[in-house]
């Protein structure tokens, strides 16, 4: 495989990946971020991928297009003791359900480790290549 | 010595195809997790790459109308057919995708050596060297 090519391929979408792992620890570290009057609340974020051609290696590289915020709706929980509730007595949490983030964070790591894989198949083609001239 | 140099072209024809097909399979692993992504890999097999002396390019994908009509395919990447869609309608099987590098891996190895050894013949007959 062309190395530089094969390098850009695998380096955007680790990139990719790293940056939606990143996202998915801020939505882990955010589930019990509690909705306060007058503060903005934390809103669960996804990461949207995107296809970009890069012309000069002829490759389809992998971007982060944006990093998105979820309309969902707060979950309420009952508490009307909390600093925080409203007048009914309800808390609002940010919609963030740690298994679904945590199973997210498995196929982000999966496919991180994968394209890592593919940077060390290239390696090993590059090294069968400089082995015909030794 | 014609025959050397066919051997020559049919090994080289071998590594350009191994080299494209691990470039297609970096790209699949690359796009795993885009929606509506359809899994790529090369027609024929490593056997028929050899007997074609297989040399191609792939073809650049046009993913919009600002794009310049890529070079002309000569051994064309297609989708891969009987895959299951994921829920984001995305068609690639890392664990098919890791296997066949791995597989590649081994091919280019073999066909590296083989060429190496194909060009010693070739000193040993110009040196006149015996045994």
């Amino acid at each position: 495989m062309d190395f530089t090519q094969v390098m850009k391929i695998a380096g955007a979408a680790l990139g990719a990946q790293s940056t939606r792992i990143r996202v998915i620890a801020e939505n882990i570290a955010n589930t019990d971020t509690v909705y306060k009057q007058g503060v903005e609340p934390y809103r669960r974020k996804r990461v949207l991928f995107e296809s970009v051609l890069d012309r000069a290696n002829s490759a389809d590289l992998v971007q982060v297009r944006e990093i998105a915020e979820q309309n969902s709706p707060p979950v309420k929980k009952f508490d009307p003791n909390h600093p925080y509730a409203d007048s009914q007595g309800y808390v609002s949490y940010p919609d963030i359900s740690a298994l679904v983030e945590i199973a997210d964070l498995r196929d982000a790591e999966r496919s991180y480790k994968a394209n890592v894989q593919v940077v060390e198949g290239a390696k090993r083609f590059v090294k069968a290549m400089l082995d015909i001239i030794r | 010595m014609v025959r050397q140099a066919d051997t020559n072209s049919l090994l080289a024809g071998a590594l350009r195809w191994l080299s494209q097909r691990g470039s297609i399979a970096a790209q699949n692993v690359a796009q795993a997790d885009m929606p509506g992504f359809r899994a790529k890999d090369l027609k024929g097999t490593f056997a028929e790459s050899l007997k074609n002396r297989w040399f191609g390019r792939l073809k650049l994908e046009n993913t919009s109308e600002n794009h310049l009509q890529g070079l002309p395919a000569g051994g064309a990447a297609v989708e891969i057919q009987d895959s299951q869609p994921s829920l984001s309608d995305n068609r690639v099987f890392l664990e098919s995708e890791m296997t066949k590098l791995a597989e590649l891996g081994e091919q280019s190895s073999v066909v590296a050596q083989l060429y190496r050894k194909n060009h010693q013949l070739m000193q040993m007959v110009l040196r006149g060297q015996k045994g």
